[in-house]
């Protein structure tokens, strides 16, 4: 059944993003205790609780209107296509998503690359299009997650993976050919809530953004 | 996969789901009939080439079959086109304006979200042309028939008991009342901006729409800065020193959406579009305040809408229940020009949102009367049909034990 909400609700992913979606929200006068287990929280504003969910697991609360706004890398946007609003890009979750490949192997640039070799990745849609795009046919492998490990034991020869820093590619002896797309964190609404609770997130907004500017 | 269940996006309606469904079924029908719509039929199946016209996106969302001489039809997604052919067809003889109605189902398969259904039950109307051939075009008219396809979807969801909703009021002339600046760089540039802004809007990213409208500003100054010829625009963008002067069309998306007071105040009070949806939010009058909000960054999916769009939201929804607007090109694709409005809702949804909380399997079990056979012999068999058959003249549900 439908379950009764009176609270604004903002979704939050975990990981990489947390941190920094947390300062964003205490700059924004919305502040709140993590609690062991807990993944709903109420915080200092009465009528806001948040979400802690899995990155791509925002979109789907957002786009249901299980809550109202969230806050998720445009990397899962671009995979997911949600039928969402798309309303403030952040300052934060900089990365790139790139084709990486061995650094000993025989490929050292994207032609290289052969006709259905094994591109393991998180983002198939994302990945298939690329290489849709180049004309090259490949296989691609979905993972959840340690992708960097596919070329070492030989379940892939090419990756399609996240780079912030470059750090876990260079640590597993991979490098990067090539930048499919540059990605940084978004604020998200659902197009009801948008219409319903419009100045309510005009205001969040408005916070949000001013807050960002003065951080500079 | 078990097959002891209905495949995803379908599901099994047991005999108490039927007894809600038929009840508001009967509901929605008598509010079309009591306004003069008359109920059709389409086809299930509808040619793929008809639907494609109307709107290219069936191509992929419907189930398409392929028939004995390899033609393709498809599984009809919707029910506006099925009734637009058949005005311009078998009905486009009759007396204007054809008051139609229909409670019916779709099939589509592009399922998106949790309860989306790949078979969709949905009433609506359309109400197509007007009894002045002449002068259905004009804003009058327009009008008129705007208001009451509009009336009788309120009347309609408060006889279904749906409370707290909303109808959003959108319109796809937007980019006409852009301003004048906005049309001097669509010519500068020699494109027309308003394709790809609509487009963006409509997928609902803001952020990309925001960086098209400082590309279109970049690609303008370019444009100007390579001409000496002094010219108005470049006037334009030279005086103003602290804004661009497509700044308001940046921030347009943050500020196109709330109450209809607001929202019409950016518009000229002269203009077609402030008098068009002005006259909707007159309506409160009858029914009741605040049903209306206006969401112009709401851009319709079909290219088949021209003109008023709106959907029917419900608070924490998370989605619309139904749509509907104006579609005055669409007849046209089938041979018949002429104007036409009208809204789908989805009965599923109606259902779900209702508040009508009268219980319903009670009348079934009180009124019920059992007729025993005596023994598994032919002729009391015969005896007990014949006894119910006289019991059911008095009583609604006789059954036989």
């Amino acid at each position: 059944m439908l379950q009764k909400k009176n609270k604004y609700r903002i979704a939050i992913p975990k990981g990489a993003l947390l941190d920094d979606s947390r300062k964003l929200l205490t700059k924004a006068n919305i502040s709140f205790e993590m609690q062991d287990r807990k993944l709903i929280f109420e915080t200092s504003q009465k009528d806001v609780e948040i979400l802690l969910v899995k990155p791509i697991d925002v979109p789907v609360y957002v786009e249901n209107g299980a809550a109202d706004v969230g806050i998720v890398g445009s990397d899962v946007l671009g995979e997911e296509e949600p039928k969402i609003l798309t309303l403030l890009p952040f300052s934060f979750g900089y990365c790139e998503l790139v084709v990486a490949v061995p650094k000993d192997g025989n490929i050292k640039k994207l032609s290289q690359i052969p006709d259905y070799c094994r591109v393991a990745t998180k983002f198939p849609h994302l990945a298939r299009r690329f290489f849709r795009q180049e004309g090259v046919p490949v296989e691609i492998i979905e993972l959840n997650g340690s992708i960097e490990i596919a070329p070492l034991t030989g379940l892939s020869e090419v990756i399609v993976d996240l780079v912030a820093t470059g750090r876990t590619l260079k640590d597993n002896g991979l490098v990067s050919l090539e930048t499919i797309s540059k990605h940084s964190a978004r604020l998200i609404a659902n197009r009801v809530s948008w219409q319903l609770n419009h100045q309510w997130i005009i205001e969040f907004m408005s916070l949000l953004t001013s807050k960002e500017i003065n951080k500079e | 996969m078990s097959t002891s269940f209905s495949p995803s996006g379908s599901r099994d309606l047991l005999p108490t789901d039927l007894i809600k469904q038929e009840k508001l079924r009967h509901i929605l029908m008598s509010v079309f009939k009591s306004w003069g719509y008359q109920p059709v039929l389409p086809p299930t199946l509808e040619s793929l080439e008809a639907l494609e016209k109307g709107r290219p996106q069936f191509l992929k969302e419907s189930f398409k079959v392929i028939d004995r001489d390899a033609q393709l039809s498809a599984l009809r997604p919707d029910l506006t086109l099925p009734i637009a052919r058949l005005a311009a067809s078998r009905l486009s003889s009759v007396e204007r304006p054809l008051r139609l109605c229909y409670i019916a189902k779709v099939f589509r398969q592009d399922l998106h979200l949790a309860d989306e259904r790949r078979e969709i039950y949905q009433a609506g109307i359309e109400l197509i042309g007007s009894s002045k051939s002449d002068k259905m075009f004009s804003p009058e008219y327009i009008n008129k028939a705007n208001l009451e396809c509009l009336s009788i979807l309120l009347e309609v969801l408060g006889k279904s008991n749906i409370k707290n909703y909303k109808i959003v009021l959108s319109h796809t002339d937007l980019w006409k009342y852009a301003g004048e600046i906005f049309h001097r760089v669509e010519e500068q540039l020699d494109m027309d901006l308003s394709i790809e802004f609509d487009n963006l809007m409509q997928k609902g990213n803001f952020v990309e729409y925001t960086k098209a409208v400082k590309h279109a500003e970049e690609r303008c100054i370019k444009s100007l800065s390579q001409s000496d010829e002094p010219s108005e625009l470049k006037a334009c963008f030279e005086s103003s020193t602290k804004e661009s002067p497509l700044n308001y069309l940046k921030k347009a998306c943050f500020e196109l959406t709330g109450k209809p007071v607001d929202i019409l105040n950016y518009l000229d009070d002269d203009s077609e579009l402030y008098q068009e949806l002005e006259a909707i939010t007159q309506l409160e009058k009858i029914f009741g305040k605040d049903k209306f909000i206006i969401d112009f960054t709401m851009r319709p999916d079909s290219h088949y809408y021209t003109g008023l769009y709106f959907e029917v939201v419900i608070p924490n929804s998370g989605k619309a229940i139904g749509k509907g607007g104006r579609y005055d090109n669409l007849i046209s694709c089938f041979g018949h020009p002429e104007t036409a409005i009208g809204f789908s809702l989805q009965i599923d949804s109606l259902l779900k949102y209702s508040t009508d909380e009268e219980e319903i399997e009670s009348q079934d079990s009180e009124s019920k009367i059992v007729v025993p056979t005596h023994n598994l012999s032919v002729s009391s068999i015969i005896e007990a049909i014949d006894q119910s058959i006289n019991l059911r003249k008095k009583h609604p549900v006789v059954t036989i034990d």
